[in-house]
């Protein structure tokens, strides 16, 4: 949105450079509003320039107390590192809130069940996910994971993506969403496991309470018990860090 | 008049996410040669059973760390190892419905040891356990001193028998000196992954042991180590990292 405001359409590398530019004020504007709403915002992801230079695309959650969380993406798409440059980040870990531990996982890295049932393990039981597809395609790909991601952990996955077309910015041009908020499929969730969701590729609000108790529920009552009935004793993800 | 404290000086409590990083610090001191505990892991711990997890805080500074979930005795009984049960440390297996409180961690700070530190840790756990109304305490352990001591005892299981008897010098710490205690054996080398992994490679032969404890229980005949199932990780000479 920001480039579609530039002069002159930018190089897509120089777009993204570009971009990075607006971080700190993106970055002030949102930690205002949580406080000023006294609201938890997770504010999509941004390129951002890390110390060393580098650009990743970076997920930041605005906490009502004013403390402002980044999370790397981990995994760039061919797309990003091709046309942008954009390197993946290292660590993984939860965000702590006022409403517990939550997690972001930006767009593709959601199509890794690794790092869902880390940041779950960690405690986080509702998953953020901003992300930007440009086709249906692409869409259903981050959209599929998301809902396995929330019935494997037992967990409530937010989805939250682009829609409409921006002129002017190339490699960014066209988008197709339809953002939700998925829950695990059992009793006490709704019937297809949707929570609430937009309409196709519309611009809108899409509401819903998420009863954290409910998780628990399904976690030791459930039909069935996803996050609980691993077979640690067979597999087990071993990190680099050690975690 | 004599100065007087108002304050206590040295507190068990639970813990909280603001005690973290001094918890990741605590684990570096104390298991100098391992990777620490990551923070993930420690918030995984607080968030799964947050009644279970202990600091000691001495003079403003947390000295001691316990951490602690509930298993299913099914779980508790069974050959098993430490990565298995807490989930790799994240107690993301923490089952409120299970009847064993099971100990993850304790850990003291060096410089503050035979404070009966590690004791009012395990007094919190043992609170916990009665509150609870569970039927004891489990936990995987190290079993220290076996290493100077193999020759002369053997095999694991021996050397265990014997430091219950207390005949070889005691460095082999078990905690819970009170109350009886029952013990089995691991196959395991080393119980967790987290300290398989920067861990020199241990000689030829030498097993981790799993202690397991049941407060206020009459000292019985230590377990006899289950059936086998899984290859003795040291008998197959190659550790994987
Ligand atoms: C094990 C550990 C927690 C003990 O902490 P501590 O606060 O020094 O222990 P306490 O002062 O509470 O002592 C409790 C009992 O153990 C005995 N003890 C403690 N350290 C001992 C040692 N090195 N040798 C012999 N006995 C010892 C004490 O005498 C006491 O026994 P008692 O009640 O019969 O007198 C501490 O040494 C530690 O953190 N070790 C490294 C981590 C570790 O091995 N954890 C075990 C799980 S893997």
């Amino acid at each position: 949105m920001l480039l579609s405001a530039e002069p002159e359409e930018l190089k897509p590398e120089a777009a993204i450079a570009r971009l990075t530019e607006h971080t700190p004020e993106f970055v002030e504007l949102m930690t205002a509003m949580a406080i000023r709403r006294n609201i938890n915002i997770i504010g999509g992801s941004h390129a951002t320039r890390t110390e060393d230079g580098e650009i990743q695309n970076v997920g930041y959650a605005f906490l009502r107390d004013g403390s402002v969380h980044a999370r790397e993406k981990i995994h760039p798409t061919p797309n990003e590192r091709q046309y942008w440059h954009i390197q993946g980040g290292d660590p993984i870990d939860v965000i702590e809130t006022d409403c517990g531990p939550v997690g972001i996982m930006i767009c593709y890295d959601s199509e890794f069940p690794e790092i869902a049932r880390r940041l779950c393990d960690q405690g986080a039981r509702i998953l953020f996910v901003p992300f930007n597809t440009d086709t249906r395609h692409g869409y259903l790909r981050v959209r599929y994971c998301c809902q396995a991601r929330a019935i494997e952990n037992q967990c409530y996955v937010v989805t939250s993506g682009m829609t409409g077309n921006l002129a002017n910015v190339d490699n960014l041009d066209i988008e197709y969403a339809q953002s939700g908020i998925f829950t695990p499929c059992d009793f006490p969730f709704a019937r297809d496991g949707i929570a609430a969701e937009t309409s196709e590729n519309v611009e809108m609000v899409a509401v819903a309470d998420l009863n954290l108790s409910t998780l628990a529920w399904a976690r030791y009552e459930g039909s069935v018990r996803n996050f609980r009935d691993r077979r640690l004793d067979l597999y087990r993800t071993k990190w680099s860090d050690g975690g | 008049m004599a100065e007087k404290r108002s304050t206590p000086k040295i507190e068990v409590r639970t813990a909280t996410t603001k005690d973290v990083n001094a918890i990741i610090a605590l684990s570096a001191k104390v298991f100098k040669d391992e990777a620490p505990y990551t923070r993930g892991m420690i918030m995984g711990q607080l968030s799964a059973f947050p009644e279970g997890q202990f600091v000691v805080v001495y003079e403003d500074e947390i000295v001691g760390y316990a951490a602690t979930m509930v298993l299913p005795e099914a779980k508790v009984m069974k050959q098993h190892s430490w990565a298995e049960v807490t989930g790799g440390g994240y107690a993301a297996m923490h089952d409120r419905k299970g009847d064993w409180l099971y100990g993850i961690e304790v850990c003291v700070d060096p410089d503050r040891r035979r404070l009966r530190i590690g004791k009012r840790l395990y007094d919190a756990r043992r609170r916990l356990c009665q509150d609870m109304d569970l039927k004891g305490i489990a936990f995987g352990g190290r079993l220290p001193g076996y290493k100077r001591h193999a020759k002369k005892y053997g095999t694991p299981e021996a050397y265990l028998e014997a430091v219950r008897k207390n005949e070889p010098h005691r460095s082999g710490r078990l905690l819970p000196s009170e109350g009886g205690l029952r013990a089995g054996v691991s196959p395991e080398e080393l119980l967790s992954d987290r300290h398989r992994l920067r861990r020199p490679r241990r000689p030829h032969g030498l097993a981790e042991p799993l202690l397991r404890s049941r407060t206020g229980q009459a000292a019985g005949q230590p377990l006899q180590p289950r059936h086998r199932t899984h290859r003795h990780r040291a008998d197959a000479g190659a550790q994987d990292v």
